[in-house]
Parts: C-alpha cells; sequence; structure tokens
C-alpha cells in the first residue's frame, strides 16, 4: 500500500476525532465517561496503526500517547479532588470528575497516536527531496514548508536521540527509581531525587530547544537561496538564449 | 579499540556503557568489577546538556560533589605534570585557574571525574584528543590513567590514531560489514566485528 492511501485512511479514521461524529451518538457506556463509541474507535484506531505502520510504529506512538496521557490525566483528577476536599466532597460532583478524567484519558489515549501516525505516514524526506530537485524552483509556502520539515527531522533524528544517549550513560532515571537503581540510590532522601530529576528536566528542556534551532541560521540562508518558483524556468530560458547569442 | 572511521567503534562505546538503546545488554566483566561502562562521548560538548562546568561538578544522586571535586584536582595535577614533561609544541588547555573560563579539556576532565567517581566497571573514552592539541591529549589521557588505574578502574580506549597503541595493554580492531537482508523486507544488515589483536609496549 503505498502512503498517499495509508495518508488518506489516517485522515479519514481522523473525521470522527475532529467532529465527534458518530462516536459521541452511540449510546451505552461500559463505565461512565467510557462511551461504547469511543472505546470502539479507539481501538478501530489503535488497529489501524498497527496494520498500517506496523508493530515498531505502533509501540512508538502509544508510548508518547502514554507520557503524556498519564501526568495530565493523573494531575488534573488530583487537582480536581484536592478541591473537591477543600470546597467539601459531594458524591455526585465525585461522579462527574471521574466520567470526565476517563473520557480525558480515552480521548487522549486515542487521538494522539492517531496524529503521530498522520504525520508519520509523509516521507517526509521524499518531499524534501524532490522540492530540491523541482526544475521550476520552489514555492515561498513551500520553502516554509521545508524548513519546517528540517528542524522536525532534525529534532526526531539528532536532537532525541543525543539526549536520551546522554541520560542513558549517565543512568539519570535511577534517580527516579527504574531498574538502573543502585544501591546507593537507595539511601538518597527523595526530596533531593526528585530535586534532582526536576534539574535534570529543566537542562533537557533547555539542551532540547538550543539543538533544536541551533542549525536555523545556516538552513534558512541554504533554503532563501532556492530559486523561487518559476524564476528557475525563467533563469534556465535565460541561459538558454545567452548561450544562443554567444553562438 | 580501533577501525577506520565509520566502522562502528563510538556504536560499540556507546553499547557497553549503557547509552545504545537496544536488546540484550553489553557489560565488562573485569577483575575486580563487572558490570556497565561509563563514557566519555567524542562529541562533549553534546554531552553536558550545556550544563555549567559548576552543575557537572557537583556530581549526582549517587556521587558527591566533594569525589568529583576530589577527582578532578587528581586528574587536573596528573595532567599539569604530564603536559610539563613533554617536550615539544602544543597548547596547554587547563588554564582554567588563570583565566578564569573554562577550556573544553576542563569539561572533559570534569566528565571524567564525576565518571570516575562513581567506580565504574570500566571508563570508555571515545576519541579523547578531539578539540586538543596532541601534546595536551597525551597529557590528559595520561592523566585519567594514571587516576583511574589507582582507583582500580580499567580503561577502555577509542580512537583511529596510532599513536595510542604503545599505551593499550590490549587491542581489538572494530570492522563493519554490510549485507542485505532478503527476506522478509530487503533491509540493509550491518555486522560489527571484533577482532582481538596484539597490544602493549
Amino acid at each position: 500500500m503505498n502512503w498517499k492511501l495509508k495518508a488518506f485512511l489516517f485522515w479519514f479514521l481522523a473525521v470522527p476525532a475532529f467532529t465527534g461524529f458518530p462516536v459521541n451518538n452511540v449510546p451505552g457506556a461500559l463505565l461512565p465517561g467510557a462511551g461504547y463509541g469511543w472505546l470502539a474507535y479507539a481501538a478501530l484506531v489503535h488497529s489501524a496503526i498497527l496494520l498500517l505502520l506496523g508493530l515498531k510504529a505502533y509501540r512508538f506512538a502509544t508510548l508518547v500517547a502514554l507520557l503524556i496521557t498519564v501526568p495530565v490525566v493523573l494531575l488534573g483528577a488530583g487537582i480536581s479532588y484536592a478541591g473537591l476536599l477543600i470546597i467539601g466532597w459531594s458524591q455526585s460532583q465525585q461522579t462527574v470528575y471521574a466520567a470526565h478524567y476517563i473520557r480525558l484519558a480515552i480521548t487522549m489515549a486515542t487521538v494522539i497516536p492517531l496524529a503521530l501516525s498522520m504525520v508519520a505516514v509523509i516521507p517526509i524526506h521524499r518531499l524534501e527531496s524532490h522540492l530540491l530537485q523541482r526544475p521550476t524552483g520552489v514555492r515561498f509556502a513551500e520553502k516554509i514548508a521545508l524548513m519546517v520539515s528540517r528542524v522536525f527531522n532534525h529534532i526526531l533524528h539528532f536532537v532525541l536521540p543525543n539526549i536520551l544517549e546522554v541520560i542513558r550513560e549517565e543512568r539519570a532515571l535511577s534517580a527516579v527509581g527504574t531498574p538502573h537503581r543502585s544501591k546507593r540510590s537507595e539511601t538518597v532522601p527523595l526530596r533531593r531525587r526528585m530535586g534532582g530529576v526536576l534539574r535534570m528536566l529543566i537542562h533537557i528542556g533547555v539542551e532540547a530547544i538550543c539543538a533544536s534551532i541551533r542549525y536555523v541560521p545556516l538552513w534558512a540562508e541554504e533554503i532563501s537561496r532556492l530559486p523561487g518558483y518559476g524564476g528557475a524556468k525563467h533563469k534556465t530560458d535565460g541561459a538558454e538564449s545567452s548561450e544562443k547569442e554567444k553562438e | 579499540v580501533t577501525g577506520d572511521n565509520g566502522q562502528g567503534k563510538s556504536l560499540v562505546a556507546r553499547a557497553l556503557s549503557g547509552a545504545l538503546s537496544m536488546q540484550g545488554r553489553a557489560m565488562i566483566k573485569g577483575p575486580q568489577v563487572q558490570g556497565t561502562a561509563s563514557l566519555l562521548f567524542q562529541d562533549v560538548l553534546t554531552q553536558t546538556l550545556l550544563r555549567s562546568f559548576d552543575t557537572l561538578a557537583a556530581g549526582g544522586p549517587n556521587v558527591s560533589g566533594r569525589t568529583v571535586r576530589s577527582v578532578y584536582a587528581q586528574i587536573q595535577n596528573e595532567y599539569a605534570a604530564a603536559f610539563n614533561s613533554m617536550g615539544g609544541r602544543g597548547n596547554n588547555r587547563g588554564d582554567a585557574p588563570r583565566t578564569g573560563r573554562h577550556s573544553l579539556l576542563d569539561i572533559k576532565t570534569v566528565l571524567v571525574a564525576a565518571r570516575l567517581a562513581a567506580a565504574p566497571a570500566a571508563l570508555v573514552l571515545d576519541e579523547p584528543d578531539w578539540g586538543l592539541s596532541r601534546r595536551s591529549a597525551i597529557a590528559f589521557v595520561s592523566a585519567v590513567l594514571a587516576a583511574a588505574h589507582r582507583q582500580g578502574t580499567p580503561v577502555i580506549l577509542i580512537s583511529h590514531k596510532p599513536w595510542w597503541r604503545p599505551a593499550a595493554r590490549s587491542g581489538i580492531s572494530v570492522t563493519r560489514t554490510a549485507a542485505v537482508r532478503s527476506a522478509p523486507s530487503e533491509r540493509l544488515v550491518f555486522t560489527i566485528t571484533l577482532h582481538l589483536t596484539s597490544g602493549g609496549p
């Protein structure tokens, strides 16, 4: 199956996520907030990613979705329930909150992998190569797209892998008690460990931003020198006519 | 560990130090310690994650800043002695105490100190002469070797430069071959082979 058909299928599959139709209209729910419509839609989306993009891409998309969904949902629910405790515990409010956060978790766990797949299915490197070699030149919007895709590729294939390598080498995850944990780290107080994790996250954030934009001036210069749409053709014509004049 | 450019030396270093995401586990089994090695990247600027010298010297959850600074001072002293004992030309990059600015050598030294302070199974130096003059690089490596061997940590030196050869107890050359896997997907598969070679002075 070629990428255009895959892209069409993913974009078509995204219609219910954007419009809410028909997933919001299906009656019945397994749990409060977990309607049958959304559960079936989530199963369909995950099956499609697995079948069309393969196990490796599915694992990555699911991992990213979990990394975003779990903190957002837990933090949101924690804040809401803390507020509920302060203003006075109410059974009806508690049910409303529970339904809201279950719905949020299902929606995020469905929409994030779908959005990643919609981008991942596009062969950006091939499109970039096609644009750079096109004899008729490059439009302004296409130059912007080239710049965006280059920064995106740089982040995906250079910045993130490098940061991950440094984190793995430093056993930085041991600070939060992963399988890499050493015997010594158990004696470190939790407060100090969490402080270390926070500092590390700040460094990673700063490094990620700086490394992502490191080559932007170079690429901007390079891409701005590409011939504009129609310009290359005119230039070629002009060169041909001057050669004829010389002859 | 020697080998031409692109043969996979840095990949081996990353595997040994646990920096690589991979199936299985590569570990060092030494006479005194066994486990995963620590690595000084070739591109140390990336390895810093833009952390300042003081942040790197402050240690981590498993290592105190005092230990890191103590190892740092040892390496710095050994470096100065080795650098001054050598003849020839070459910029001394270890002049931070005088200028107040930290050089690439200081960053390399503090990264190595932080790793040695954690007593790893081995210390891997990936192209340690990157960004240094030959004289400075030789002084730096000999200083790191002295500090590491004092605490019983073996050092694995990765380089494609021949002049490290006499310093090595043993040698491994890395070669890479590529082949197209026929079925089910026509993917290019790289095989990295490690050959034991004779080493030592």
